[in-house]
């Protein structure tokens, strides 16, 4: 079954992608803020997160804090490779809508 | 960057509210760790901005949150609080559907709401509302008997001293005295309830000066002339004016210091709402008056000393009284003491009158709910193919039964919600009946534990009103309902229905007939013949200054002469005077010794008296029974009186009152003589009896405040004008008090009663109202569930006639049934209400009858119109509806 992406989704995996191997919410919140120029809700990512989840596109784990008290409960998400195929589709999507109508759309604005 | 910066709690509170518990942790922390980032870069302020906006954000998303998590097991994902959430969403959405039917039943319910909240503010102030002073339950009121007898009477000061002297329950003991004093000065001259106090009055109430302060006895020892005033007065009279305090103000004449302000809610803890609200309040020592124990005037209030019960005070008090009556046998014989606690004596009165406010409040609910439960059920209907296929889809009993609460749960709050909006519309309107007839003491506020009682019921009513669909939804079988086209029958939903309809007639008709013996007595009260004609009379009362008119001959003659000077008054019928008007609670008694009536000496004939002027019979419209009314002014060496028929009849059963002679110890001369019968009038109110009554001549009697009754030969209204004019060129220093028409005096009389029948009126309509439309409601839908049936019937030749008779019959045997059943609860629950009734017997015919009348007849047209509207339809449709 194809796998559809809504655009908050997309952005989220491909934060999430950016941050490298593995991240948690505080620094996909950060980085979607710095990309797109506005406040992210956090409920919403983390809405997202398990919707994403539960498409198989994430995976996570919780890191339980320790007895030293030093680590905090986070749970860090990463890409499975089942993610890659769908945000490849987008893309190629997008950018064959995007051919050739560029200019015209720098042209009125 | 450090997370150890924790999350406000009111944060914490949402996120554990929204988020699923297996994430809680972990997003408490991420958000603490965000937080404090924002802390640290953009300052403190942006940050809790940014923090407030987030967790607006997780309300907001309380749905998706929940449906969307992964790691929740079973129950679908969905947690209670937000799948009611999802429910409520729909529950607005379908209710939104159905206007017509929405609108009905919120007003329906607004009704029953409203007035439950009604009958809930009253009971709250009554229960739950503080009195003004502090630590109430350590209040009692001492007030001593009649000789042999449980009548409160005022206290001697002697008395008071022993009490306070002997008795050691209490912490201390403070008196008063209740009157009136007159304000003069720079403006008009005002007479107002007053109290003297003696200085520990405000510290035994423990009840503090809003402004100033209150009494110190070594400061009252040296200067006596201090009064403290009530917020009332001071707000009226002197525009709240902080600078009064320690001003001088003169009253009946004389300076006194104003010493303080009371705040606004602090009362006398009295039962009569004129002298709860005295306006000003003057120190009285009663150093002279320590061996007094004759003369009765006082009032007393005493905080128990710390664990002692009112039982134990009350006990000692006994003794106390004891051993009064043998050392003072002359004053005190046969007299005890009464021990009351603040609501013993307050309030104990309105209890009963409460609950069966309560218990009527909660019968209007019930019906409410009767017919809201037959309306959801009437749409049940309609619904059942939609409940029957979502349970063939999978829909769990238990979500459905939910989901139909929470639609009837979203109804009555809507409805509770009007309700209390009506009732904040009409809380002037709520305070004054709770002032007149329960008490003035509190007042009735609508507040939070008002509404929150309101929201509470309203949240088990909906639970209730949703019950019968719920039974009906998870009864349905989808085999049934898809065979039958939704008209699904079945004997035992028609047995449901029938007893629907058998218990909202009852319920409807119990409490329909109980309004309307509420409503009949108020109409009883009101048509009572007082004794006299109010008609066309204006009274006001004079009170010469003891200063100015020192002796008894001074006053009388300041009476007659303003008397004969308002004689001749353009527009002035006739004047009378009396020592009392009527309808005042403080009425004087004398001991009558009958000539020839063996009495007991302990307890002779006791009778109450006004002293009046030979024409006030006239004046009034009191008919002259027998005999001939005494001159005026009269002089002699015999007494001419005049007794009401209820003390002829006591005292002289045989008929032979006129010229009999008695002995009245303290009149001179003693010896009286009866000349006159005069008719009863009723004084202490419409719901009271008339004692037995004597009228003393003007003259012979005197007394420094007199009445003014004035018969106005046309508007005795436009006269109030003339007559201050009179008065006041006469002697401009003694003002012209308690001027009122005579039928307001009267109409204030049943005030009390008034507001009491008036709650049970208004509740007769709500009632017949909501039963009517109920009865209709659910009649009506059972005949017109019918409609395919009459067809049929029709279709195979049954005329018409017959059809719509057969109808009529059938629903009239519940109809009927009900009706019979409602019957007997009235009378059963009409017993308890015999004290509240005035003139009409709890089996008053008019109620019962036109009650029965008026439901039975809603009853049959409810079944009538529906079936003839089915009958009109071809039978070729009907069959195929």
């Amino acid at each position: 079954m194809r796998t559809t992406l809504g655009e908050f989704e997309q952005q989220v995996l491909l934060v999430i992608l950016r941050l490298g191997r593995e991240s948690y919410s505080v620094p996909i919140v950060a980085e979607l803020e710095r990309h797109t120029g506005r406040e992210v809700a956090t409920a919403a990512v983390y809405i997202a997160l398990r919707r994403l989840e539960k498409k198989g596109l994430l995976t996570s784990r919780f890191e339980a804090p320790d007895e030293s008290g030093r680590a905090r409960p986070r749970r860090y998400f990463a890409l499975t490779d089942a993610a890659l195929e769908p945000l490849r589709a987008s893309r190629n999507a997008y950018l064959s809508l995007w051919d050739g109508i560029e200019p015209a759309l720098e042209d009125r604005g | 960057m450090s997370a150890d910066t924790e999350l406000p709690s009111w944060a914490q509170v949402v996120v554990r509210l929204t988020v699923p518990e297996d994430e809680r942790e972990s997003v408490t922390f991420e958000l603490a760790e965000a937080f404090a980032a924002r802390v640290s870069d953009r300052g403190d302020a942006d940050a809790r901005r940014w923090l407030r906006r987030q967790v607006a954000g997780f309300a907001l998303r309380l749905p998706r949150l929940r449906s969307t998590s992964t790691r929740t097991q079973g129950g679908g994902g969905m947690s209670t609080l937000a799948s009611i959430g999802s429910d409520v969403r729909w529950a607005v959405r379908t209710l939104r559907r159905r206007p017509g039917f929405t609108a009905v039943a919120v007003a329906t319910l607004g009704l029953g709401m409203g007035a439950n909240a009604a009958i809930l503010t009253l009971a709250n102030a009554h229960f739950f509302s503080d009195l003004p002073y502090g630590s109430p339950d350590e209040l009692v009121l001492l007030w001593e008997t009649g000789r042999n007898t449980d009548n409160v009477t005022t206290v001697a000061p002697g008395n008071y001293w022993s009490w306070r002297d002997e008795a050691a329950s209490f912490s201390d003991i403070a008196a008063y005295n209740v009157d009136f004093a007159t304000l003069s000065g720079d403006d008009t001259a005002e007479r107002v309830a007053a109290s003297r106090v003696t200085p520990n009055f405000f510290d035994v109430l423990e009840a503090s000066a809003g402004l100033g302060g209150t009494f110190v006895e070594s400061v009252v020892r040296s200067n006596s002339a201090q009064v403290i005033l009530s917020h009332g007065l001071w707000t009226r009279r002197y525009g709240a004016d902080p600078g009064l305090i320690g001003e001088s103000i003169r009253i009946d004449g004389r300076p006194f210091t104003v010493l303080g302000v009371m705040p606004p809610t602090f009362r006398q803890p009295e039962a009569s709402l004129s002298w709860q609200r005295a306006e000003l309040w003057r120190p009285m020592l009663l150093d002279e008056a320590r061996d007094d124990h004759g003369s009765r005037y006082l009032r007393a209030v005493a905080r128990l000393e710390n664990g002692v019960t009112v039982e134990s005070a009350r006990a000692e008090m006994n003794a106390i009284a004891s051993r009064l009556s043998e050392a003072f046998p002359d004053s005190n014989a046969g007299r005890g003491v009464l021990t009351f606690t603040l609501d013993e004596y307050l309030l104990g009165d309105a209890r009963p009158t409460l609950v069966m406010l309560l218990v009527a409040g909660f019968g209007v609910l019930l019906i409410v709910c009767a017919n809201v439960a037959n309306l959801t059920l009437a749409r049940g209907e309609e619904r059942r193919s939609e409940f029957a296929l979502r349970a063939a889809l999978g829909s769990g009993t238990g979500r459905l039964v939910r989901q139909l609460a929470v639609e009837s749960v979203v109804l009555a709050l809507a409805g509770a919600a009007v309700g209390t909006v009506a009732l904040f519309v009409g809380r002037d309107l709520m305070q004054s009946v709770h002032a007149n007839f329960f008490t003035g003491l509190v007042d009735a506020a609508v507040d939070g534990r008002v509404i929150a009682m309101t929201a509470a019921g309203a949240v088990a009513l909906g639970l209730a009103c949703s019950l019968p669909l719920a039974l009906m939804a998870t009864r349905s079988s989808v085999r049934e309902d898809l065979a039958s086209g939704g008209r699904g029958g079945g004997r035992r939903r028609d047995t449901a229905r029938t007893l629907l309809v058998v218990g909202q007639v009852g319920l409807s008709t119990t409490l329909v007939v109980l309004a309307a013996l509420l409503a009949r007595s108020f109409q009883q009260l009101v048509s009572v013949d007082p004794g006299f004609d109010a008609e066309g009379v204006i009274a006001f009362s004079l009170g010469p200054s003891s200063a100015a008119y020192p002796e008894r001959d001074d006053h009388l003659r300041y009476h007659t002469d303003v008397l004969t000077q308002l004689r001749g008054t353009p527009g002035v019928a006739d004047v009378a005077l009396v020592s009392d008007l009527l309808f005042t609670t403080e009425n004087m008694f004398s001991t009558v010794q009958i000539d020839g009536l063996e009495s007991d000496p302990a307890d002779p004939p006791r009778a109450e008296y006004r002293i009046v002027t030979p024409n006030y019979f006239d004046v009034l419209s009191i008919p002259l029974l027998e005999g001939t009314l005494p001159e005026e002014f009269v002089v002699g060496d015999e007494l001419p009186i005049v007794i009401n028929a209820q003390m002829a009849r006591r005292y002289w059963p045989a008929g032979n009152a006129l010229g009999a002679t008695a002995q009245i110890e303290w009149m001179e001369p003693s010896q009286v003589r009866i000349v006159a019968v005069v008719g009863d009038v009723l004084d202490d109110g419409y719901d009271a009896t008339s004692d037995p009554f004597f009228y003393l001549p003007y003259g012979m009697s005197a007394r420094r405040r007199m009445a003014y009754m004035v018969r106005a030969q046309a508007d005795p209204g436009q006269l109030a004008a003339p007559l201050t004019g009179v008065v006041a060129a006469h002697d401009p220093d003694v003002p012209v008090g308690d001027l009122t028409l005579m039928t307001n005096l009267l109409a204030e009389s049943v005030t009390g009663p008034r507001a009491a029948s008036g709650i049970g009126a208004l509740l007769a309509i709500i009632a017949l109202i909501v039963s009517a439309t109920g009865i209709y409601g659910v009649i009506a839908y059972t005949v017109q569930r019918r409609t395919r049936e009459l067809g049929i019937r029709a279709a195979l030749g049954a005329a018409r006639g017959e059809l719509v008779a057969m109808v009529v019959r059938q629903s009239g045997r519940s109809v009927f049934l009900g009706l019979a059943l409602g019957t007997v609860g009235a009378l059963v629950a009409g017993r308890r209400l015999a004290g509240m009734l005035f003139g009409v017997q709890v089996w008053d015919p008019l109620s019962l009858v036109s009650a029965l009348l008026v439901l039975g007849s809603v009853g049959a047209l409810a079944s009538w119109i529906p079936a003839r509207r089915a009958l009109r339809i071809e039978p070729r449709d009907a069959l195929r509806s």
